[in-house]
């Protein structure tokens, strides 16, 4: 149930840390998708009526500058505006009809004396200012007719000497602000309308908004005749822009105004379209979200469930070794460790059942010397008195050999008892810092036995003469020596036995003890230094001798092991540190 | 105890706050001030109750375009800021209005009170004073002699200070910087009231032709283009490259603003023979408010704004008390305008300049010779006065 939850709670966090970046981007989106199409909107409005504007601008400033430079040239040599003579009169024709040919835009071109009086092209149009306090000229206010919108275009004509001669007022159809407005590429529901100075409509896509029609009061057309130059209202959902005309200014002054208008469910129709997409978006986002949360929720789970099922079994004292648990990363990493855990637990195991035999071997010991030492005087006099009364006995008396029987099982009893109070000695004596050459004792341990060798009728052979000195007690090397070879005679009866050293690695060297018999087989090795183990023929041995050799040499932080020697037999290997040299007068 | 001392504060707070405001349709105040002016006034007018709707009119058009306005009283605003010469105009066609008595009888300066005044009826309030004065910079050294006493010791005195990268004088191709040349020639422009054309003597050629001559050396800077006037001088006067300038007023902020000590980095000088002016509020006949109107008049012309405006920009009070309290630089340009004399006070004296100027534009050119040039004018004020005179 709790490997459940575990799966459920990541696929909840992955599914979290999809949910939060998809909530934040997509509120994000929808929060600024408004603002940002709202202004990429208005500045893309923006464009399209500057666009329309400068064009407008451009095809009046056109006008302008052309009748300008008739009209200065036209009054650049004059004095007076009334013709000088008929070629003079018929020039100031062909002037108009040139203008009135070459500038489409302009419908008729009046020009006045000072005065006002008609010089040329008709009467001057009703309500027209001639330009007094208007510094050169003008652009009037429309007027509508039935003939369409015009709008009068005044300027002054003066001569080089800046004398004004004439006034040239043209009559500028403002048809082509319709035309501009028709070839414009709206977008849905948009129209665009241009106003005069007074908020009279000049153009218009609106079929609502009549041409001559005024549109005071309506807010974007207020605010586009007030000072800003260009903007933007969004009312009654509806999104307007604006701009002033530059070339465009009535008399009083107010510049004509170019309006665009949508609907917003227009203008942001982009904008709906993509926060739907948006929405879709983070749906399938969070979906695919789910999806792989659940997968990688199980393909993580998977072998964390596994790690737990393996960390019962070795709860459970299951230390065997198994192929590590394999995952992504961590996890991986986590089996190998556990595989290792499992391992040592088992080791430690081991080692705890070896303690605690030890710890019993150490028990038996003390009670071995116990009992030996109860057991020593008893058995040496009855080992004193069998020889007495055996001495006392004729050679061939029926005693005798009964009595020599019990001399010879005592001596036997009290070698055992001997090997027991050695082992005892082992397990109890303290550590002694000591160094000795291992040539003396060899030497010495050759003499001692040399009478045993001769009995077995097997040969001894040691040369560890030139061996360095080692880190062992005298005494305790001894023994050793003796109990191996001893082991030796015993295994190999009338064999060669030989007792040699060689240079280890690390500053150590390998006293080794060979013999020729059967060697030890592998299935005994790890127990033949335990004691009472032996497999030598019952009444041969105590199975204490390597016993007490094993505890000697762990006592003095060397090794031994047994394997087979190199012609056969089995090799006792004591591996042991070198030492400075011992003086001879500590040697044991 | 305390908790109903809170909430007694609270309610007295909320009573305050919710105290009677004068209501009503704002006051439509159009104006021709200059940028710096325009900032000043939208600070004054801030918050104000009723509010102020002020609409900026282009000085160029501003006559033209009040005249058509005030014509057709159609979209009438309720108080005007006039220059001082389309006054008579508006009160020849019946335009504008009285100020009420008590606004009449605040201590004027006599100066003021005489270009707000039309046929010896006071029917605006003067806001500032100005006309042409000779600027220079305060820390210069002024140039010898000085200050002129008349319009050859100021040639002189502009031609001595003409060096390579320096004019000694700087002023703008436009008949109302030719008035002082002209009256300098014993001559001046037309005059409505006496029937006079003022330039039908020698003395007229002779101070277009004295002008382009000053341009023609070098002495005078050579006129930027049309446009960009105040700019320019006011850069070139910042970089050292006017000794002198013939200005107004209403050229201080910009002169300021490009110049490293401010207002108090301008030396101001009587120009011999200039024309002096002023700016008026006017409270129109059609204006739907007049009596509003003339409060806010009051407002823009009490003593204190005008010393505030003129540490501000240097406009020259038409109070006694106002200029009082000016600054440094508002009662030297009054001092300077003492000797100055107003424009002919006819309705066309304004539309003399229309004819004037391009004229003047054509002598320095070189498209004209002086005679010819005030030929035409000649015959273009003729026609006015005529006009005038029907």
């Amino acid at each position: 149930m709790r490997r459940r939850s575990l799966a459920l709670r990541v696929i909840g966090v992955l599914t979290l840390a999809a949910l939060i970046p998809t909530l934040a981007i997509g509120t994000l989106a929808f929060a600024r998708t408004r603002a940002d199409l709202e202004r990429e909107v208005v500045r893309g409005h923006l464009a399209l009526i500057r666009a329309l504007g400068a064009g407008l601008d451009a095809t009046l400033q056109d006008a302008r500058r052309t009748v300008e430079i008739a009209a200065a040239t036209w009054a650049d040599t004059r004095v007076d505006a009334a013709p000088a003579s008929e070629l003079d009169r018929r020039a100031t024709e062909r002037l108009l009809a040139r203008l009135d040919r070459d500038v489409p835009v302009i419908a008729r071109v009046t020009i006045v004396d000072p005065t006002g009086a008609p010089v040329a092209g008709g009467a001057l149009p009703p309500g027209v200012d001639l330009g007094a306090r208007s510094f050169g000229g003008y652009v009037g206010d429309a007027a509508f007719s039935a003939e369409g919108a015009h709008v009068p275009l005044v300027v002054q004509a003066r001569s080089r000497t800046g004398a004004l001669v004439g006034v040239f007022v043209a009559e500028i159809d403002l048809g082509f602000v319709a035309e501009a407005l028709r070839g414009a590429r709206l977008g849905a529901g948009a129209t665009v309308t241009v106003v005069d100075g007074r908020g009279t409509v000049v153009a218009s896509t609106d079929r609502r908004a009549a041409v001559g029609t005024s549109r005071k009061g309506d807010v974007a057309i207020d605010r586009a005749l007030g000072a800003a130059a260009e903007g933007h209202t969004s009312r009654a959902d509806e999104l307007a822009v604006f701009r002033n005309l530059a070339s465009y200014q009535s008399l009083r002054g107010v510049r004509w105004a170019i309006v665009l208008t949508q609907p917003e469910r227009d203008a942001y129709a982009v904008a709906a379209a993509t926060r739907r997409l948006t929405l879709l978006v983070a749906v399938i986002a969070l979906a695919l979200a789910l999806a792989v949360g659940a997968f990688l929720a199980a393909r993580l789970t998977r072998p964390l469930a596994a790690l737990a099922t393996r960390a019962d079994a070795i709860a459970h004292g299951d230390t065997a070794p198994t192929p590590p648990i394999r995952g992504p990363g961590e996890v991986g990493v986590l089996g190998a460790r556990i595989e290792e855990m499992a391992g040592r637990i088992g080791e430690r195991a081991e080692l705890q059942a070896a303690l605690a035999r030890g710890d019993r071997l150490a028990s038996v010991g003390v009670m071995a010397a116990q009992v030996a030492h109860e057991i020593n005087n008893p058995l040496t006099t009855v080992l004193g008195y069998a020889a007495l009364l055996a001495e006392d006995k004729p050679a061939d008396h029926a005693d005798r050999a009964g009595l020599e029987l019990i001399a010879d099982e005592a001596t036997r009893m009290k070698a055992i008892v001997a090997g027991l109070l050695g082992y005892a000695r082992a397990e109890t004596d303290g550590d002694r810092a000591a160094a000795v050459a291992p040539g003396e004792i060899g030497r010495l341990v050759a003499a001692l036995l040399a009478p045993a060798v001769r009995k077995a009728k097997a040969s001894l052979t040691v040369t560890l003469d030139d061996a360095p000195a080692i880190a062992f007690d005298g005494h305790a090397l001894q023994q050793v020596l003796v109990n191996l070879v001893t082991n030796a005679l015993h295994a190999a009866p009338g064999g060669a036995i030989t007792v040699s050293w060689g240079p280890l690695p690390g500053g150590r060297i390998a006293l080794d003890v060979c013999d020729d018999g059967p060697g030890v087989p592998p299935a005994e090795r790890a127990r033949v230094f335990d004691p009472f183990v032996t497999t030598k023929p019952a009444g041969v041995g105590t199975g204490l001798g390597l016993a007490v050799v094993r505890h000697l040499v762990t006592r003095a932080g060397a090794a031994i092991a047994v394997d087979d020697a190199p012609a056969g037999g089995a090799r006792f290997r004591l591996t042991v540190a070198t030492a400075p040299v011992v003086p001879p007068a500590e040697a044991p | 105890m305390q908790v109903r001392i809170w909430i007694a504060g609270a309610l007295a707070l909320a009573a305050c706050d919710r105290a009677p405001r004068a209501e009503g349709p704002p006051v439509r105040f159009a104006h021709t001030l200059a940028p710096a002016e325009a900032a000043a006034l939208d600070e004054l007018i801030a918050g104000r109750a009723p509010a102020v709707e002020a609409t900026l009119l282009p000085f160029s058009r501003a006559e033209a375009v009040l005249g058509a306005t005030l014509a057709s009283a159609d979209d009438c605003p309720d108080l005007l800021r006039i220059d001082a010469t389309w006054l008579p105009a508006l009160a020849a066609a019946g335009r504008v209005s009285p100020p009420p008595p008590a606004l009449a009888a605040r201590a004027w300066l006599p100066a003021g009170r005489e270009l707000a005044s039309w046929d010896g009826r006071l029917l605006a309030v003067p806001m500032s004073l100005d006309g042409l004065v000779l600027i220079r910079p305060a820390t210069a050294a002024p140039p010898t002699p000085w200050p002129p006493a008349d319009l050859a010791q100021l040639e002189a005195a502009a031609a001595a200070a003409t060096t390579a990268g320096r004019h000694g004088l700087g002023l703008r191709v436009d008949g109302y910087w030719l008035v002082p040349f002209l009256r300098g020639h014993g001559v001046d422009v037309a005059d409505g009231t006496r029937g006079t054309l003022g330039i039908d003597g020698a003395g007229a050629e002779a101070a277009l032709a004295d002008l382009a001559a000053l341009f023609a050396r070098g002495v005078i800077a050579p006129p930027p283009a049309p446009g960009a006037e105040a700019e320019h001088e006011a850069a070139a006067f910042a970089r050292g490259e006017l000794a002198i300038l013939i200005s107004g007023p209403w050229a201080y902020p910009a002169l300021a603003t490009a110049g490293a000590d401010g207002l108090g980095g301008l030396a101001i000088d009587a120009l011999p023979g200039a024309p002096r002016g002023a700016q008026l509020l006017a409270v129109p006949s059609c204006a739907r408010a007049p009596e509003r109107a003339w409060e806010l008049a009051g407002e823009l012309t009490a003593p204190a704004t005008q010393a505030a405006w003129s540490r501000r920009l240097g406009a020259v009070p038409t109070t006694e008390d106002g200029l009082a309290a000016a600054a440094p630089l508002a009662r030297a340009t009054y001092a300077a305008l003492a000797a100055a004399r107003p424009l002919p006070r006819h309705p066309l004296s304004a539309a003399l300049f229309d004819d004037l100027s391009p004229a003047v534009a054509a002598v320095v050119a070189g498209d004209a010779t002086p005679a010819e040039a005030l030929d035409g004018v000649r015959r273009a004020w003729t026609r006015a006065l005529a006009a005038g005179a029907r």
